[in-house]
């Protein structure tokens, strides 16, 4: 079909068709159709493009996936997923160390003497079971205590913490209105550097463990 | 191989006009028509190739008439109603001798014809430029029967409005 066929469509005579087309031309031109400057136009868009990066060709969900990917291994997200992965890393360590500790109570009964004595471990329940058995074999030792009566508290004291310390004894010492108290632990069985402490205070040679000493006003 | 922008240029000496026109037509300023011609063939650069560039030219229509719809939306209503009154109001020509031609009737009412239905007129006036039924069917986007039958469609709609200045001629 050509243009012409086209055209003659019935719908208008020729001289009407002529008609039209002068009628187009003439609103053509009022609305400013002519007034396109193609070639100026042309150069406007030239500059313009030349201001804008050359479009990328489209690459495929794959390319895109990998290109996200090796962008990942670089970028600031990767760099917190390592971050991230080392604080985990570092707070599982620190619960594994603050494990909580696991306590057997074992309840013993010495000279008619209730005695509680505790022990933990960090490891299985069989490891508490088996530590809390081996401290109820032995005898729960209590600590022997001293009274001394002196006029002169203060003075007692110094004494007994001078020679204590002498003896290689580890000290507590606790006072009130009443008087003080000073535990003495460390001691040991025939242990010469003691000896002179034990002579002092006429204590046992072969004592083991902890004393405790209580001092009141004479 | 053409490069992207050779391939733009080479569309918009080809194409640009048609899509001003088409602006036009829309009841778009010069100005406005130029701004969102430009603009059209710069989102087609952009997109090039994710545009299959055989039809690039309705592409540009498409765009450049949603573009200039979004121009409406943000203008007034009132300055759009403005517009168009002084658009009919220009199409009233006269002669040296103050007596209205018989193309200038015609004109008047391809004006009203225009604003009421810009896209039949455009395809009457494509048609007039003798501008074949495929390429006015691949500037509308339709196959060349449904382009043809479309124009037969606006000419029959266009004859009742000019019948008073027609009917003189024969």
């Amino acid at each position: 079909m050509t243009n012409k066929d086209d055209q003659n469509d019935e719908v208008f005579s020729s001289a009407q068709q002529s008609a039209l087309k002068q009628a187009f031309q003439k609103l053509n031109n009022q609305l400013g159709v002519d007034a396109f400057n193609v070639e100026k136009q042309a150069q406007i868009l030239r500059g313009r493009l030349d201001q804008i990066p050359s479009p990328k060709p489209r690459l495929s969900v794959f390319h895109n996936l990998v290109l996200k990917m090796r962008k990942g291994f670089s970028g600031p997200w990767f760099t917190a997923a390592i971050a991230s992965f080392g604080i985990g890393l570092a707070v599982s360590r620190i619960f594994l160390i603050a494990e909580p500790l696991q306590v057997a109570s074992i309840n013993l009964n010495v000279n008619s003497e209730k005695s509680i004595q505790s022990v933990s471990s960090n490891n299985s329940n069989n490891d508490v079971m088996e530590a809390a058995q081996t401290v109820s074999n032995k005898l729960a030792v209590q600590p022997l205590e001293i009274n001394i009566q002196a006029p002169d508290l203060e003075k007692e004291r110094n004494k007994l913490i001078s020679a204590a310390l002498k003896a290689g004894l580890s000290i507590q010492i606790s006072g009130d209105i009443d008087g003080f108290k000073v535990r003495a632990d460390g001691l040991s069985a025939n242990k010469l550097d003691q000896k002179t402490f034990k002579t002092l205070y006429k204590i046992s040679e072969d004592q083991e463990g902890s004393i405790i000493f209580i001092l009141k006003k004479q | 191989m053409s490069s992207p922008k050779s391939v733009v240029e080479s569309i918009f000496l080809n194409h640009s006009k048609s899509v001003f026109t088409w602006l036009l037509y829309k009841a778009a300023s010069r100005a406005i028509a130029e701004e969102i011609v430009q603009d059209s063939f710069i989102k087609l650069y952009e997109r090039i190739h994710d545009i299959d560039i055989t039809k690039a030219k309705p592409w540009l229509i498409s765009t450049a008439e949603n573009a200039y719809l979004d121009y409406l939306k943000k203008s007034s209503t009132r300055m759009e109603d403005f517009e168009k009154e002084s658009s009919i109001e220009s199409a009233f020509v006269q002669n040296d001798f103050g007596e209205i031609e018989i193309s200038d009737c015609v004109l008047r009412k391809l004006n009203e014809f225009r604003l009421i239905d810009p896209e039949k007129a455009y395809v009457i006036s494509l048609q007039l430029e003798e501008k074949s039924g495929a390429e006015i069917a691949e500037l509308i986007n339709r196959t060349e029967m449904a382009a043809r039958t479309f124009i037969k469609e606006a000419k029959k709609k266009l004859k009742p409005l000019l019948e008073e200045c027609l009917e003189f001629i024969g």
